[in-house]
């Protein structure tokens, strides 16, 4: 059975250049991590963090380390006499942090190695497993080295508000 | 979808009107609290629900060249099916590590990922009724309708 009335573009010709644009955003997105590292936000070092909107539409966000209730609560009182509306306040407490990186990476090892299983067990060809797993993580590989060149550059940061 | 596939990709948006309805009435009714995460894994489902009705009509495409309509489309239906399954089945697997329904301790259980999670898996779900179900029974109708259409002009001459 052919298929020659239909318009099949050749992606393979392009291998090379597909090949090295990838490996190029790789390899810069590593060194990246290495050199500058992530920029994590909130939700992974604790703290608190509180933005306002000043008088004159100007933005501007404070951190602080671990507070207590009624230093928050000065804060905010403070910045209220000013005239600023609270745009948010998140209070995240220190043990999070590191615990949520430990689950995250134990909650990918075991979805891209069950979907390797699966992908296996459908084409009955661990080969295919393999490929999809390794494309999957070179994606994930992008995305937190893109980060990580973004975050230097122009403060990205990794909380849930960039996760959402 | 229509300016690719012309009618096929009206139905289509006439399925992925259906989708967004039943998932949004169960959003409702289940109730699930929609926080922002849980729009995204809203959102990603019509992609997926999208997804699965291009897998379709592309291999509709193919199929039509060698048979007859109606018979390429339940082909089509019948074929795609297998790639459409297997891609759902690996996202809700994913899904189903992110919502972590028994409390796995190694694994994380904040709120906005398991929102995240229970509307993806909500949405997977529902698109696979629409984009099979749905669709399909669409399509066959408005098959059935311009062949007796032709039919009837054919008797008037």
């Amino acid at each position: 059975m052919s298929l020659v009335s239909i318009n099949i573009v050749n992606w393979m010709k392009y291998r090379p250049l597909f090949l090295s644009i990838s490996t190029i955003v790789i390899i810069v997105g590593i060194l990246s991590i290495l050199k500058w590292g992530l920029k994590i936000g909130i939700d992974f070092k604790g703290g608190t963090l509180i933005e306002y909107r000043l008088q004159n539409g100007e933005k501007k966000v404070e951190r602080y380390g671990q507070l207590g209730d009624v230093q928050i609560e000065k804060i905010r009182s403070d910045y209220k006499a000013q005239g600023a509306t609270e745009e948010r306040l998140e209070t995240v407490g220190p043990t999070i942090g590191p615990e949520l990186v430990k689950k995250t990476i134990y909650g990918l090892a075991i979805s891209t190695s069950l979907i390797l299983l699966w992908i296996a067990y459908q084409f009955k060809s661990i080969k295919f497993g393999i490929s999809a797993t390794v494309a999957t993580l070179h994606d994930a590989i992008v995305v937190i080295g893109m980060y990580s060149i973004l975050g230097h550059f122009f403060g990205a940061e990794i909380d849930f508000h960039s996760l959402r | 979808m229509i300016l690719s596939y012309g009618k096929l990709g009206l139905v289509a948006d006439i399925g992925l009107f259906i989708f967004g309805v039943i998932t949004l009435s169960l959003y409702k009714l289940i109730p699930v609290t929609l926080t922002l995460p849980g729009i995204a894994g809203f959102m990603l489902s019509i992609g997926m629900a999208v997804d699965s009705n291009i897998l379709i009509f592309e291999r509709f495409k193919e199929e039509k060249l060698i048979r007859s309509i109606p018979n390429a489309l339940e082909t089509s239906f019948g074929r795609a099916w297998d790639s459409i399954r297997d891609a759902n089945i690996a996202t809700l697997v994913t899904c189903f590590i992110l919502w972590n329904p028994l409390d796995w301790s190694i694994l994380p259980s904040s709120g906005p990922v398991r929102g995240f999670a229970i509307t993806l898996a909500l949405g997977i779900a529902i698109s696979l009724f629409t984009g099979i179900f749905v669709s399909r029974n669409l399509l066959r109708v408005f098959i059935k309708e311009r062949r007796s259409d032709t039919n009837i002009r054919i008797a008037h001459e």
